[in-house]
């Protein structure tokens, strides 16, 4: 039994076998075999050394005559690491004694000697691991020949170890087959780990290193909601698993009957939650659970994946099927927020390298900078606007002239949409995401301009804490219930109070039931969420009254400690929703 | 008289230690000899013609190494051993 903890990003609790993707992304097709195949799978094990020990012997020979003899002992090495009586004797064992597949045993044994390798602290040898990664991959493509299978082909539930998923490949996952998945990078806020709460699939990243010894085919447990992975887990884990299966079970039932009941305090506060989507698909999800509108509809998807820059036309389809579905809910359409972790390939080039691309070109600096870019977007939010309740809001705004630059390119589109006589929505109501410390600072000046305000708890905690959590170092510091936090937000609801101005909580932070009652007593009344998330909210709501929010808002507030403060909110959900605590 | 095994101690010379190329000349000798030839440091055991054992021996220069031969040329395929073993 391995236990991992990473950070997890998106809830839901999930065993299956596991599906290990390197590089070459080679599947274990099965890790058992029958009995009375062992001999015959023996030899295709020996044939494809056989065949990989011939290759290598041909290179061998080969880079001997064009490069040298001192190249090509490199490859007589690798040849005896092939031949290796002791790493033969036990894949030999595994298929004989265990009914291994000889897949599976390779992948196992190889795997296992690579990851002592890589324990032994010794540099020179870490990276001899490598080429015993390269020897098994020689062995399995042998081995699995024309039936290595694509993440596109999955026939069977599998819980996906991945090194990294690109944003393309998670959202091209399966849901039907993927159960979840877990990777050794990323952090909190990449983009993979806000397209698996799209997905609705338990995720976990950030591990660390710890694919070297996985081969596929184990059981493992994917426990999103603790950020755990537990492979081959022993009898009790599993009990333990199945026991907090059934209450998940017994609870997200009870709650899905919350669905079609108000979103109201005890005292008769109505509090709006409004969903956060990427897909257009997704709206069906928000309207489904109850969802009051959307409240951050993220348009990056168009631009990921896919060879061409999207079309005026591929933006207006999409966000008329949004806002066909909402009906008269409104639609908070945010603005392309790409750049840092989310440039797609196809407009790497317009990114210099960057030394801290989180503080580099990104977001409503590229679309400032790229005008005919941003146009296309705006020009077909505002046709679109005709079909729903639209809201229009820019992203990472750090300056007031930021605010006025972006907005004047939208004068400008309308103008030219007038011209052309175009039908468009005009009295479009246009606001900013709070997300940079800056923007705190000078909340009451924005709050002049703005129609809404939106706070990006993503953002606004990295930059406030000066903290990276996609960095395992530092992801320890990242922490939503930091003092710090608690205050910019105050200051945000506080400012829109006085000038009337709506104020939205959207980020991982809102989808937190943890923090439902601090942000209510702190006069928060929006709420934006992850659509799965939205009758966790509404059961917290619907279980406290305002003056009992204000009463934890206060005592948090005066905590101040970041532990302190997630700690004392977690008993008082507790108490209040003694099921949401997981 | 063959079945006592042989054994000897070296001193690892090779400056980057028991590395890859050092790895592969003792294999290829190992393999020309029918004795089993063993060789160990800090507790443990590697054969000398698994150069995966002997590569997570992890013996750096310097390293004092215990060889030990068993069978008809084990007297040989040691001498061979300290040799490789000890050339820098």
């Amino acid at each position: 039994m391995q236990v991992r903890s990473g950070i997890p990003v998106s809830p839901g609790v999930v065993v299956g076998p596991t599906l290990v993707l390197g590089s070459e992304n080679f599947r274990i097709p099965r890790k058992f075999v029958s009995r009375d195949v062992v001999e015959s799978e023996m030899v295709r094990f020996h044939n494809a050394l056989d065949k990989v020990c011939q290759d290598i012997e041909d290179h061998e020979i080969l880079v001997g005559e064009q490069l040298g003899s001192q190249y090509a002992a490199i490859f007589s090495a690798h040849l005896q690491m092939a031949r290796d009586p002791r790493m033969v004797g036990q894949v030999e064992d595994a298929i004989r004694n265990q009914s291994n597949s000889p897949e599976y045993a390779v992948s196992r044994t190889l795997r296992k000697f690579a990851e002592q390798m890589q324990n032994l602290g010794n540099q020179y040898l870490a990276e001899r691991a490598l080429d015993i990664f390269d020897l098994e991959k020689r062995l399995l493509r042998e081995l699995l020949g024309e039936s290595r299978e694509e993440l596109s082909n999955l026939t069977e539930p599998v819980v996906i170890l991945a090194h990294d998923l690109t944003p393309g490949e998670t959202a091209m996952l399966n849901t039907d087959y993927v159960l979840g998945f877990a990777t050794e990078v990323g952090g909190h806020t990449s983009h993979t780990a806000i397209l698996a709460g799209a997905l609705e699939i338990p995720a976990v990243v950030g591990l660390g290193r710890c694919l070297a010894g996985v081969s596929g085919g184990e059981t493992v447990i994917l426990d999103g909601d603790h950020g755990q992975v537990v492979i081959d887990p022993d009898e009790a884990t599993m009990e333990r698993f199945r026991t907090s299966q059934a209450r998940n079970i017994r609870v997200s039932e009870r709650l899905a009957t919350l669905e079609t009941l108000e979103s109201e305090t005890l005292d008769g506060q109505r509090v709006q939650i409004f969903g956060n989507i990427e897909f257009p698909q997704e709206v069906e999800q928000c309207v489904k659970r109850g969802a009051d509108g959307v409240g951050l509809y993220r348009t990056e998807f168009l631009y990921l994946g896919g060879n061409k820059e999207p079309t005026e036309s591929d933006h207006y389809e999409a966000y008329k099927q949004v806002l066909s579905t909402c009906g008269d809910r409104p639609v908070v359409i945010r603005t392309l927020d790409i750049g840092a972790d989310k440039v797609p390939a196809r407009i790497r080039d317009r990114f210099a390298e960057s030394q801290n691309p989180m503080l580099g070109l990104r977001s409503i600096r590229l679309s400032l900078q790229s005008t005919p870019l941003f146009k296309v977007q705006l020009r077909a939010i505002l046709r679109a606007a005709v079909h729903g309740n639209v809201r229009i809001m820019f992203p990472l705004v750090s300056s007031l002239l930021e605010f006025r630059q972006a907005k004047m390119i939208l004068m400008d589109v309308m103008e030219d949409l007038e011209d052309e006589n175009i039908e468009f929505a005009r009295d479009i109501p246009i606001g900013m995401m709070v997300e940079v410390p800056s923007a705190v600072m000078l909340i009451e000046e924005f709050a002049r301009e703005v129609d809404f305000f939106s706070i990006g708890t993503n953002d606004l905690i990295q930059y406030t804490l000066a903290c990276d959590r996609s960095d395992p170092s530092v992801a320890n510091l990242y922490r939503s219930g930091d003092p710090s936090i608690l205050r910019m937000i105050q200051a945000v609801l506080k400012a829109g109070e006085q000038y009337g101005k709506p104020v939205t909580v959207c980020g991982q932070m809102s989808s937190d039931p943890r923090f439902v009652p601090l942000l209510l007593g702190l006069g928060l009344r929006q709420i934006s969420a992850t659509p799965h998330s939205i009758p966790r909210l509404k059961e917290v709501v619907r279980n406290i009254s305002i003056p009992e929010a204000e009463r934890i808002a206060t005592h948090a507030c005066s905590l101040d400690l970041a532990r302190d403060v997630e700690h004392y909110l977690l008993g008082e959900l507790g108490r209040l929703c003694p099921d949401l605590v997981v | 008289m063959s079945d006592e095994p042989v054994r000897r101690q070296v001193t690892l010379a090779n400056p980057n230690g028991l590395h890859l190329s050092p790895i592969s000349a003792l294999v290829k000798e190992a393999m020309n000899h029918e004795a089993e030839l063993l060789i160990s440091f800090d507790g443990n055991i590697a054969n000398a013609k698994s150069t995966m054992e002997l590569m997570l021996l992890g013996a750096t220069c310097g390293a004092v190494l215990s060889v030990e031969a068993t069978g008809v040329d084990a007297e040989v395929a040691a001498e061979a051993a300290v040799r490789l073993l000890s050339e820098p």
